[in-house]
């Protein structure tokens, strides 16, 4: 490619991210300057970007929602998006919506090291079943009866 | 895997180091040493059916009796009676002769063939649990063809047994096991595995207690005998023969006793386990702890099992004076009612009026803040049946302590003329020992089958053996032995005790009869009329017996209770039946254990402040506005009086669960709490215990029955006084059928396996053979 | 008879312990075979518990209200002595 082109590539790039400043900081935060199509924008405001002209790995992107700032992760990345940044799929959800069954449950990021993390539980049955009062007795059937497990309602089992 | 012996620490101790010498001589199994032990203490069975009473003393070391028979064991001497038989004769020697089929309580089958020796002057080996010692016998235990024929039966009876060791329930404890180890040849000559192989039996299914693996059955019969005989209940017996033989109920049919659970100790192979427990554990993984049952009134002695903190398995031990070595299945089974609806946290009622948990000191402070509010005359308590003397002696003190002199058992008593003054008006006086050497036993008002369920099983044997004769009064019930039917209301009572029945004529020529009273007669309106005509009769009787010239101290009337320490709380002086507090409408209520719903809010004042002590969120629980959890009869250490009189210590098995805690020590820390010098003075178990032998000094004397007199005085008062008018009705039963067996008490109430039972014996009844 | 009475509504229960067989006891056995029947009758509202026990040295409780008690051994007294001794007990725990 000639100097021009890439001269050019570096203006687009510029321009796309909204001027020097952004552009910098765009820089900064991602260590990467690009331009490309902009493909979508999930629900969490990151942006999603293509261009074919990048070698295969670089030619799908995500710009995160700028709130986040520093503390971007790959899993604040909605399932559906995840298909098409990872290259399982080629049409992106703006072209192919996602199905949505019943069964599924919103979508968190990965809350390791954060005061949300998972403790984990016994799940083996308690050897004695309490009394519970009338108002605390869940369901008849002891299956559906939560003491019986003794599953901590919070997940903060650690911290009792 | 030795199971300690009964009562007698002394001899326990030499018991041990006599199996840990013949353990190295090789020839004991600790079963085996425990069968001898009752062996050497038990009657003798001999062919013509009479069953001297067995000694509750240490065991006769040699019957000194005039007509001995000289029998040489192994060279040893022995001297035993005419009509023991060599097995019984070489126990008493201290020599161990293997066994399947041999029981001590059981009658004599002779088909195992495993107890053959060999006897001088006699060409083939004898089997030596049924031939009786005659004058100069000399027998061998351990000659060649002694050895021989022990081997020979061995191969034959494991020939068809199937390799089951590793999943089979019974193994280390098992007969067959310890037996081919000890005298079993050491290799097998099994070969037709490749061509017909062993026999295949089909399982049973004889209900949801008794899990029955028909392939590992070695035809001992024990459990058709124990049916038949114990049990009264013939639905156990042997089908083909040869080696098609297979024992079992032919039709499928639930094995319908309430004593049914014993077959899985008799069984000396793992053909018969127990369901609820299946592949759970092996023996030597757990510990063992001497305890009381507390189901019913006559406090068996039990052993329970623990691994790892939870209760495994309950088994019964020898106690020669109570249960022989029998439990019902309700004290076997009811283990895993202990796991379930437990009480494990202190509760309080908010302000909405609901039930929320606290922690102690905020649930008796609360507690402590109401009852400071109330004079004592305003405050009642009432006490279950499974409560143990330290908790109910706690909670007398504390409540006199306040004022309060209205503590009433659920179960109720006549409290009139003697009520419980005097013990002998409430205890079994004749002793569960005393059905052996009676002549005419007169039921009133008892279901004794469900009620006592080894008492009635001893009342049986001795029907069979001593010929008992027994009649009864009250709803007519089954209890799988012949009765005098007299009738089913007070009138036949009254009747008798005046004399004008036909029946008087055999009651006055009985040389020892027995008066049983059921205490479930004594709970509605004609109980007092029952009590004062059984007093009157058996003082008749009684004074019959003397100007008959009977110098004996035979006690004629016994009364029957049927929660383990109705007779504890009596003992202490508590008022028998909730009518006290009925009639003053407590502002204050403390239930102990109460909750057989007798006494509810509306009997209460309006705005009543209840609190629950005990171990079950049962009636008790849903009624209270504080609860406070309590400990259940394996996780403390208590004392329990049974209907004898007899003062029985518990043991501690597991801990109680979640922030459960001994019953005495709440009401101890309660005490701290509450106004006035209410403090109670002791702090430690042993200072309850002196506390006890301040109010009762039997109560301290464990394992002793005290005899309890002044019969006459107590008839004279109820004579005095107008003699109590009846209703003539029907004197109910308040278990019937076997399904009402099941569930009584508030630890059976929440056992799993006490439900299933409830279904099968439902479904059984509803089936075309009935039960 | 002499001495028996209603014993009035400030003793809240007796009790009396003694043995069966030993000599000590003979009095109290001597008291239950005369003088338990008029004296219950006299006062039936009142628990009087006669708990026998073997061995023992035979001892008179009284129970009063709110936790009080008294006790005093019965060895070798007899029936009327331990009739008089319930009687002084009657009158209230500041009399032993």
């Amino acid at each position: 490619m000639s100097l021009i082109q890439k001269t050019l590539n570096l203006f687009r790039a510029i321009k796309q991210n909204g001027g020097i400043l952004s552009s910098l900081k765009t820089l900064y935060v991602t260590d990467d300057l690009k331009w490309g199509t902009h493909v979508g924008t999930d629900k969490y405001g990151n942006k999603y970007y293509e261009n074919n002209y990048y070698f295969l790995s670089r030619n799908r992107w995500v710009i995160y929602n700028p709130d986040f700032h520093l503390d971007y992760d790959g899993s604040q990345i909605p399932p559906e998006w995840h298909m098409w940044m990872h290259y399982t799929t080629d049409k992106p959800p703006t072209v192919k919506p996602p199905v949505n069954y019943k069964w599924m449950v919103p979508h968190q990021e990965n809350k390791s090291g954060s005061s949300e993390m998972y403790y984990p539980y016994s799940t083996t049955r308690t050897k004695i079943e309490s009394w519970q009062p009338a108002h605390l007795r869940t369901a008849d059937t002891e299956e559906q009866n939560p003491k019986l497990f003794n599953i901590p309602q919070n997940n903060r089992i650690g911290v009792q | 895997m030795f199971h300690p012996g009964g009562v007698h620490g002394a001899r326990h101790i030499a018991q041990s180091l006599h199996h840990v010498k013949n353990a190295i001589r090789g020839t004991c199994s600790s079963k085996l040493l425990m069968q001898q032990k009752a062996a050497a203490a038990v009657a003798v069975e001999s062919k013509k059916g009479t069953v001297t009473p067995p000694p509750t003393g240490p065991a006769p070391t040699a019957p000194a009796a005039p007509n001995s028979v000289e029998v040489y064991i192994d060279d040893k001497m022995v001297m035993v009676e005419p009509g023991t038989t060599v097995l019984q004769a070489a126990a008493l020697a201290g020599v161990e002769i293997p066994r399947f089929c041999y029981h001590d309580r059981l009658s004599i089958a002779g088909n195992c063939r495993m107890c053959l020796v060999e006897v001088e002057k006699s060409v083939k080996p004898v089997a030596s649990c049924a031939m009786p010692v005659m004058k100069g016998m000399r027998v061998k235990t351990n000659s060649p063809m002694t050895r021989k024929a022990r081997e020979g039966v061995m191969e034959f009876l494991l020939m068809n047994h199937p390799l089951d060791c590793p999943i089979c329930d019974q193994g280390g404890e098992c007969d067959l096991q310890d037996q081919s180890m000890m005298f079993g040849s050491d290799r097998s000559r099994f070969t037709d595995i490749k061509f017909d192989g062993k026999r295949a039996v089909e399982d049973k299914n004889i209900g949801p207690l008794i899990k029955t693996i028909m392939n590992r059955c070695i035809h001992c019969t024990r459990c058709i005998r124990f049916g038949s005989e114990v049990a009264g209940v013939d639905d156990l017996g042997t089908t083909g023969r040869g080696n098609e033989m297979q024992v079992g109920t032919y039709v499928e049919k639930l094995f319908a006793s309430e004593l049914s659970g014993n077959v899985i100790d008799l069984c000396p192979v793992g053909a018969l386990t127990s369901k609820p427990y299946a592949f759970t554990y092996r023996p030597w993984e757990l510990r063992k702890h001497e305890s009381v049952d507390v189901m019913d009134g006559l406090g068996s002695a039990i052993l329970v099992n623990s691994r790892g903190g939870e209760i495994i398995r309950i088994l019964p031990r020898v106690h020669e004076g109570i249960n022989e070595e029998w439990i019902s299945d309700k004290t076997r089974f009811v283990y895993d009612g202990l796991k379930r609806q437990r009480l494990t946290q202190p509760m309080l009622k908010n302000s909405q009026g609901l039930l929320e948990p606290v922690d102690w000191e905020d649930a008796l402070s609360g507690i402590a803040a109401r009852i400071n509010r109330v004079p004592g005359q305003e405050m009642a308590a009432l006490v279950g049946g499974l409560c143990d003397v330290e908790a109910l002696t706690a909670l007398k003190d504390l409540m006199n302590r306040l004022g309060c002199e209205t503590l009433c058992t659920e179960e109720s008593f006549p409290m009139n003329a003697a009520g419980t003054d005097l013990r002998s008006n409430y205890l079994l006086n004749t002793k569960i020992t005393g059905v052996e050497e009676a002549d005419l036993v007169l039921l009133i008002g008892t279901n004794i089958r469900f009620e006592a369920p080894v008492l009635n099983a001893r009342i049986r044997k001795a029907y069979l053996h001593n010929n008992l004769r027994i009649a009864s009064i009250g709803e007519r019930v089954d209890l799988r032995y012949e009765t005098d039917f007299l009738g089913d209301s007070v009138h036949v009572l009254a009747q008798l005790a005046d004399g004008d029945h036909k029946y008087s004529e055999i009651l006055s020529k009985a040389k020892k009869p027995m008066i049983i009273v059921g205490s479930s007669s004594l709970q509605h309106g004609d109980g007092t009329a029952v009590l004062a005509n059984a007093i009157v009769l058996a003082d008749s009787l009684r004074s019959k017996m003397s100007s008959n010239g009977d110098e004996s101290d035979w006690k004629v009337l016994n009364v029957l209770h049927r929660h383990a320490n109705q007779v504890g709380a009596l003992d202490l002086g508590y008022k028998a039946g909730p009518s006290a507090i009925k009639q003053m409408q407590p502002k204050v209520l403390f239930m102990m254990g109460a909750d057989d719903g007798v006494v509810q809010r509306r009997d209460l004042a309006g705005d009543a402040f209840v609190i629950y002590q005990g171990h079950h969120g049962d009636k008790g629980a849903e009624m209270a506005d504080a609860v406070l959890p309590g400990a259940a009869y394996t996780e403390k250490y208590a004392t329990y009086v049974n209907t004898e009189g007899r003062a029985q210590r518990g043991n501690v098995a597991v801990t109680p669960p979640g922030m459960a805690r001994e019953d005495w020590k709440i009401l101890r820390a309660l005490s701290e709490f509450v106004r006035g010098s209410s403090v109670l003075p002791y702090d430690s178990l042993d200072e309850v215990r002196k506390r006890l032998a301040e109010i009762a000094p039997h109560l301290t004397r464990y394992g002793q029955v005290e005899d309890a007199n002044y019969f006459r005085q107590s008839k004279d008062l109820v004579w005095n006084a107008a003699r109590p008018g009846h209703s003539g009705q029907t004197l109910p039963a308040q278990q019937r059928e076997l399904e009402d067996f099941y569930m009584t008490n508030t630890i059976s109430r929440a056992s799993r396996t006490m439900a299933k039972c409830v279904t099968a014996a439902r479904h059984q009844k509803s089936t075309r053979y009935g039960l | 008879m002499a001495g028996i009475r209603a014993l009035g509504a400030g003793l809240k229960e007796l009790r009396i312990h003694m043995c069966q067989k030993s000599p000590s006891s003979q009095g109290a056995r001597d008291f239950m075979e005369s003088f338990y029947v008029p004296l219950k009758q006299r006062n039936p509202e009142l628990p009087i518990l006669v708990r026998e026990c073997s061995e023992i040295e035979p001892r008179l409780w009284a129970r009063y209200g709110y936790g009080a008690e008294t006790s005093v051994p019965l060895s070798n007294m007899n029936k009327e002595s331990i009739m008089q001794k319930i009687n002084e007990f009657a009158s209230g725990p500041r009399m032993r």
